[in-house]
């Protein structure tokens, strides 16, 4: 049985407790106390009755009940529940990429996914959780209650890396099965048909839901330090290959990653997706709490 | 174009060292899973083919450097007109060119690229160029440019001919010393002495020292010898030697017949043909010096007995005087000194006509005659002293008076009266003591022997007998005793440290003992077989055969003359060895039998007589030659540890000492011919060229060996004693003939040569010639692989231009 241990180390969960993560929408707030609500009084789906205590507001006592029994009962509401978060995680062949002594983008992917989940149901917020490749591989709806956090950290486990990755098509294919509006997380590394994956983001976009993309690389991806010539051979297309002088290549290798990292932030922009630039040889936690110190400074 | 040191050519082949290198790097990769194939999936043809050119381009460059380097290494040099495969490399040059142009093109090259190319192929080109132009043509001026240089000086003593304008060697020397002062930096330089051969184990550099030498440098040597010098100077200017590309031999001579005539040009047509067959042959120019008609009259050699001489004893000098003048000469004065000393009555030359050798005598008609008083070494001299040309004026030689010699006869069938030193001519040994001491045994008043001869009876010998022996005579021994102390142990270790056995056989002689003891220890030189017997026969002996000149020096005087005429009607007959014998055979029979043979053993010499030393084997051993071939043959057993005393030019002084000498000091000094005097024979007073020699240990012995005795005269050797012992130097007289070479001769050898003559330095300095040897270039080469070093360098650091 996966546990939350098995991806955070005790230094890791202790940091990520402390973490707010205040969502960017005001109207699905969070933890009531905390967040404001534009849903302010109004019941969406009647969860429990529980006794009257002091304090409670009158306006919350269920008098019908009270008319039946002669005694005090608040009525409790399911919208009280927070975020709705939905983590997308890619588990297409080219996130099994892990340089020399380092993480894979996937198995980084995988403990950022497992931080976040923490995190959200730590927060009562439901979270769940979609991997794919092509198309979607495994499909967990949001949940918070406790045992969901277990659940979730199967599915990470079971998920590996492989197959061919077309970003936007499999987003397509999400947008309609997540029908109430929330926070979309997608963990990728975003290669593939860029062109098309802006598209399922402003997708995504319509259907009124905030994203944020992290967007995870290796290293060797960003600063192509080869020195000897290579065989580079697909890590999601068999049969794929090139044979390359990576001393002589490196200036074009550059030269389109810079062209490939613009186009990315430029589609996000465009879409209002927060584009959250990560490696594998960085302390994930460390990233993820810098992204939610750049979170609360949008917030104020 | 040629190379001095064409093997390292060789290390050409490390062009192949980038070639394999370029290749086994490009089928050398790693496989690399990768997620990111979209940013590289894209690489455009243009870049794959820029890759390709600069990684071609890399590998030209590092294959160019190890190639100009072994081109640089191996010492090129441009000789002769341009040839067929100069236009080869400027093809090749030409079509590499080309690809490099065609790539920088296809690849769409930047204007830095081109530019780097064209610094590249500017030098090479530039090289090429050099090669494919050069026609051997241009001027050569003396001190213009680097120069490998053989000077060969002609130190033969006919240069020290003193007339009013000096020495011709002087002025040759100071011209030599003028040509090296003007020589560029650089240059080297090696000193051929003609003769003495070369001056310097290898070239020098060093012009200043080579002035400092040439300076010091006297004539006054032996006979020039041109063949020599030429095999010295093919061996300088072959491959890899003095290297430079102008390369010169100056030659400075007297043009002496007797020395360059035509008899000595066949000689030397060979070693010429050698010397111009080299590569890059030598500019050769002669530098005629002494020219003109001179005087000369040389004493040219001394006679006298080589029998050995004991004090009191007369000897008798004749000396001839040559007359190398073009006119006739009378009554010339002769003079002889003995150790320095004049001795009177002198002598004359009566007529010496043109060429005409005589021999000096008193006015009463006798020869030189001289008695010493002592023994030891004595030095002798005749003096002609009428001319400029000093060095030929005297002739030298050392004279060895023998004290008395110890001998000590073990006779093997000795009579009552010999053993008690009287003769009965019935004793084995008596015959040879009449021969060893003639003087005392015939009572002759006031005369010397040489040999003091002791009888014993072969039972009577032993280590203590033989202490005191020169000399040990075996006749007719049986056998010797054996084991510890025994008389075999005794001989055996007299021979090893450096005593003489002569070995006479007999009736006694047990053959069997002396094969089984005897010849394994080398104490006989050879195994015997067994005796012959002729006397049943109808020629009843034989005699020793001398239809052929006798080559061994003991028995040198026996040639013509003074024949062995001994009958010998029995001997031993000994067992040859025919492959590499440790034995000499002095003497064969008429039967081929060997006679007489002697063998070194360590430092000892033993030798044999085949036959008997009385009348037993022999008849007429009373006839002339039986005294003086008992007497050489001693002597030259006692002498054997003392080598010759009269040398010819090269060969070495060397002497022999006790063995607790060994580590001690001698001193040796040299004197011209001139320098000789009351003095200087003793080693007194100041003169000479001294040095200090250690005596060496060999063997059982101490050895000096002087091996600079390339000039005539009298070298002195004080021994650790204190005595003084002479040897003497002499060298052909041919350089006394003072002619020289007729104009047309010089200019025929000058033609031989394909050389230059001349007679003055002004006259060489000024001939600016419209040709040189050869155009050094290894020094492009070596700027070619500088730029090359740095191309690739640069090249390399653009190709990998923000790399990690």
């Amino acid at each position: 049985m996966a546990r939350i241990t098995d991806y955070l180390k005790p230094g890791e969960l202790a940091s990520i407790k402390n973490l707010q993560l205040l969502a960017k929408q005001v109207v699905e707030g969070s933890i009531s106390g905390i967040h404001r609500s534009p849903y302010k009084g109004v019941s969406i789906e009647f969860a429990q009755h529980r006794d009257y205590v002091h304090g409670d507001e009158i306006r919350r006592v269920d008098w019908k009940v009270f008319a039946k029994s002669d005694r005090f009962y608040v009525r409790e509401y399911e919208e009280e529940t927070n975020l709705r978060a939905t983590i997308l995680l890619d588990s297409s062949g080219s996130m099994g990429y892990g340089g020399e002594g380092r993480l894979t983008k996937h198995e980084y992917a995988v403990r950022l996914a497992a931080a976040l989940s923490y995190l959200l149901l730590r927060q009562s917020d439901s979270v769940g959780m979609i991997s794919f490749d092509t198309g979607v591989r495994k499909f967990i709806p949001p949940r918070s209650n406790e045992g969901h956090l277990r659940r979730m950290l199967e599915a990470m486990v079971d998920s590996k890396p492989g197959g061919e990755t077309s970003l936007g098509r499999a987003f397509h294919s999400l947008v309609p099965r997540i029908k109430r509006r929330g926070l979309v997380m997608i963990l990728s590394d975003g290669f593939g048909d860029t062109t098309e994956l802006m598209k399922s983001l402003a997708h995504f976009r319509s259907a009124r839901h905030e994203m944020i993309f992290f967007h995870i690389l290796d290293p060797d991806e960003v600063e192509f330090p080869f020195r000897d010539w290579a065989r580079f051979e697909s890590m999601e297309v068999p049969g794929q290959f090139r044979k390359v002088d990576p001393l002589s290549f490196r200036a074009t290798y550059l030269e389109n990653y810079r062209r490939f990292e613009a186009e990315l932030q430029r589609g996000c922009r465009q879409n209002r997706v927060e584009l959250v630039g990560m490696c594998t040889d960085e302390p994930f936690e460390k990233a993820l709490s810098s992204y939610m110190a750049w979170r609360n400074s949008v917030k104020a | 174009m040629t190379f001095l040191n064409g093997i390292l050519l060789w290390g050409a082949a490390a062009v192949s060292i980038p070639f394999l290198v370029h290749l086994f790097n490009k089928n050398r990769y790693r496989t690399l899973q990768w997620g990111a194939m979209h940013l590289i999936a894209n690489t455009t043809i243009v870049q794959k083919r820029r890759l390709r050119v600069e990684n071609w381009f890399l590998m030209l460059l590092r294959m160019m450097i190890p190639l100009f380097l072994a081109i640089c290494l191996a010492h090129p040099q441009v000789i002769g007109t341009n040839a067929w495969w100069h236009w080869l490399i400027v093809g090749i040059l030409g079509v590499l060119l080309l690809v490099v142009i065609y790539s920088l093109i296809t690849a769409r090259a930047p204007g830095v690229a081109w530019l780097f190319c064209l610094v590249i192929f500017a030098l090479p080109s530039w090289l090429v160029y050099q090669l494919v132009a050069y026609d051997g043509k241009g001027t050569f001026k003396w001190g213009d440019t680097e120069m490998s240089v053989v000077l060969v000086m002609d130190d033969s003593y006919s240069l020290e001919y003193q007339d009013a304008s000096g020495k011709p060697f002087d002025k040759g020397r100071d011209m030599a010393v003028k040509l090296v002062g003007d020589l560029r930096k650089g240059s080297d330089v090696q000193v051929i002495r003609m003769p003495g051969g070369a001056a310097y184990s290898k070239p020098r550099t060093i012009l200043a020292n080579v002035k400092e030498d040439l300076e010091e440098m006297e004539a006054g040597y032996g006979q020039a010898d041109p063949a020599q010098a030429i095999r010295a100077i093919s061996g300088l200017m072959g491959p890899g030697r003095m290297a430079n590309a102008q390369r010169e031999v100056v030659v400075v001579t007297d043009f002496q017949k007797v020395s360059w005539g035509s008899n000595q040009m066949a000689v030397l047509k060979t070693d010429l043909k050698d010397l111009q067959s080299i590569q890059n042959p030598p500019q050769v120019t002669m530098i005629h010096v002494g020219q003109g008609e001179k005087d000369n009259l040389a004493v040219m050699s001394l006679e006298y007995p080589k029998l050995p001489l004991a004090p009191k004893q007369e000897l008798r000098v004749r000396a001839f005087v040559q007359n190398f003048s073009e006119k006739d000469r009378q009554d010339l004065p002769v003079t002889f000194r003995v150790d320095g000393k004049p001795i009177l009555p002198h002598a004359r030359v009566a007529e010496l006509g043109k060429g005409q050798k005589d021999v000096a005598l008193t006015d009463k008609d006798e020869l030189f005659k001289h008695s010493f008083e002592e023994s030891g070494t004595h030095v002798i001299e005749v003096i002609a002293d009428q001319d400029k040309l000093r060095a030929d004026n005297s002739y030298l030689a050392s004279i060895k008076v023998w004290d008395n010699v110890p001998v000590l006869i073990v006779d093997g069938e000795p009579s009552v009266d010999s053993l008690q030193g009287r003769i009965d001519f019935k004793g084995e040994s008596d015959f040879l003591r009449i021969a060893l001491q003639p003087f005392r045994e015939m009572q002759f008043p006031g005369m010397t022997d040489l040999f003091n001869v002791r009888v014993i009876k072969a039972t009577d010998f032993d280590a203590e007998a033989v202490d005191d022996a020169r000399v040990v005579i075996m006749a007719n021994v049986a056998r010797l005793t054996e084991g510890a102390g025994g008389q075999l142990e005794a001989l055996g270790n007299y021979v090893s440290q450096g005593g003489g056995v002569l070995w006479f056989m007999g009736d006694q002689v047990e053959v069997d003992w002396y094969n089984e003891h005897l010849v394994p220890a080398g104490l006989v030189p050879m195994p015997l077989k067994e005796v012959k017997d002729r006397r049943e026969e109808p020629a009843p002996y034989t005699s020793v055969d001398g239809s052929r000149p006798f080559e061994h020096e003991a028995l040198e005087m026996f040639t013509g003359r003074t024949t062995i005429t001994a009958e010998i009607q029995k001997w031993m007959a000994l067992i040859e060895q025919p492959d590499d014998p440790p034995y000499t055979e002095m003497a064969r029979l008429a039967t081929g039998d060997i006679f007489l043979v002697e063998r070194k053993v360590d430092e000892g010499r033993v030798l044999m007589c085949t036959s008997t030393c009385d009348e037993e084997w022999v008849q007429g051993i009373l006839r002339e030659y039986y005294v003086p071939l008992m007497q050489q043959l001693v002597v030259y057993l006692a002498s054997s540890v003392a080598p010759k005393r009269n040398l010819s030019v090269g060969q070495p002084v060397i002497a022999h000492f006790p063995r607790e000498d060994v580590g001690k000091e001698v001193q040796i000094a040299f004197y011209r011919p001139e320098e000789v005097n009351e003095m200087t024979v003793r080693l007194q007073g100041a003169g000479g060229e001294k040095k200090q020699l250690a005596i060496e240990e060999n063997g059982a012995r101490g050895l000096v060996r002087f091996e600079d005795t390339q000039r005539p005269g009298l070298y002195v050797l004080r021994r650790p004693d204190g005595v003084v012992e002479h040897y003497v130097v002499n060298t052909e007289r041919g350089e006394s003939d003072l002619a020289q070479l007729e104009p047309s001769e010089v200019d025929q050898l000058a033609e031989d040569f394909d050389a230059q003559v001349v007679s003055s330095l002004d006259e060489y300095k000024g001939r600016m010639r419209d040709e040189q040897n050869a155009m050094d270039v290894w020094k492009w080469f070596l700027w070619s692989v500088l730029i090359f070093c740095f191309g690739e360098l640069i090249l390399q650091q653009w190709m990998s231009r923000g790399k990690v």
